[in-house]
């Protein structure tokens, strides 16, 4: 919902401007998650600087800045929210995408379980990077059925640049879509398959 | 001239629409098909779906930095490293977290405790199903991702598996 509404905020700056202030809870938590999460990043600061105590991926982040780089509480907090909303919603989307694109190809089914049935009673992530039809699946799964197959938008600040022939002006927003791009045939013999 | 539908050299209305709709993606792909690699899709802005174009745009130093939207998406006067737009900031920020995004760091430390959330929520999907006969994967697997990632970002799990739901410490 946060991100949501950080997205609906970053297109529609007036509605986010309005939204927030309307008294109806749905509009609160769209365009208030921001807020609400950056008090739940909050345990991530104190569990990152509480000695002895269940560690996280931000205590080395600290420790690493501790020898010179300026870094304060507000940047890991803002961090790790950034970091829940990127990893946990896009993974498990991209899971069941997985989960259904096997499941609705029965060969598919029967060729990856033999070869997990391969592996040894007690394997480990290494393992796994061995297997051909697992990662194939992964890989296949990432490019029809990505999480985030938007625009990646960038711009160029200090003069024109030309584009495939275009004349692209400085200041021009330029998008690549990977929904398109990993749907060209051009790479991708047979693109929907 | 960038081709494009008329309407987008003068106004963003169109592309704003699609936005809304959620259908943005859709809208710019159908106008690849029928434009070609590159379109005019606002006054401001030209998709592109060409993979030397994507090459030039997105590899090192080449020239072209995030656009304002990333400032417009946080906090801009807070910068994270998915909004930085200052290549060198960027690069720093990065540093700080890479030792701790290692492959070799992430399964030294963590892959125990991912597997026994893995290993959780599977056994929850077989409970689901098996009294069901069908069971929301879903449901399942966001519960699982936000339990990892809670995990490895705050230092404490918000148990959400073992609830079977959406816990009041979520942000959803």
């Amino acid at each position: 919902m946060a991100l949501q509404g950080g997205g609906i905020g970053a297109e529609l700056p007036l509605v986010r401007a309005i939204g927030q202030y309307l008294p109806f809870e749905p509009f609160r938590t769209l365009f208030g998650g921001g807020h609400y999460l950056k008090d739940k990043a909050q345990i991530a600061v104190k569990n990152a600087y509480a000695p002895g105590n269940e560690k996280n991926l931000f205590a080395h982040m600290i420790h690493e800045a501790e020898k010179g780089v300026n870094l304060d509480e507000t940047d890991v907090e803002l961090e790790a929210a950034g970091l829940i909303v990127a990893g946990s919603d896009t993974t498990a989307v991209s899971l069941t995408y997985l989960v259904w694109c096997v499941l609705s190809r029965p060969e598919l089914t029967t060729l990856l379980c033999a070869e997990l049935k391969q592996l040894p009673e007690e394997y480990c992530d290494r393992d796994l990077e061995d297997l051909p039809v697992l990662n194939a699946v992964i890989e296949e799964t990432l490019r029809l059925y990505g999480a985030a197959p938007g625009g990646m938008p960038r711009q160029k600040l200090n003069g024109p640049e030309y584009l495939g022939g275009h004349l692209i002006p400085a200041g021009t927003t330029v998008t690549t879509q990977a929904y398109s791009l990993h749907r060209d045939s051009r790479i991708f013999p047979d693109p929907s398959v | 001239m960038i081709p494009g539908p008329l309407i987008a050299r003068w106004v963003n209305w169109r592309l704003k629409l699609a936005i809304i709709s959620g259908r943005r993606m859709y809208y710019v792909h159908h106008l690849h098909q029928q434009y070609g690699s590159y379109v005019r899709i606002s006054p401001t802005e030209v998709a592109v779906s060409d993979p030397e174009g994507f090459i030039q745009i997105h590899k090192v130093a080449s020239g072209f930095t995030k656009s304002i939207w990333y400032t417009d998406i946080v906090q801009p006067e807070r910068p994270t490293l998915f909004t930085m737009v200052d290549a060198k900031a960027h690069a720093a920020r990065r540093r700080l977290m890479a030792r701790a995004f290692s492959k070799t760091y992430l399964r030294h430390n963590w892959e125990g405790i991912v597997r026994d959330k893995i290993r959780l929520a599977v056994t929850k999907m077989e409970g689901e199903s098996s009294g069901m006969g069908k069971m929301d994967a879903l449901k399942w697997w966001t519960l699982m991702t936000t339990d990892v990632a809670t995990h490895l970002m705050f230092g404490e799990s918000f148990h959400m598996i073992e609830e079977g739901k959406v816990s009041a410490n979520s942000s959803h």
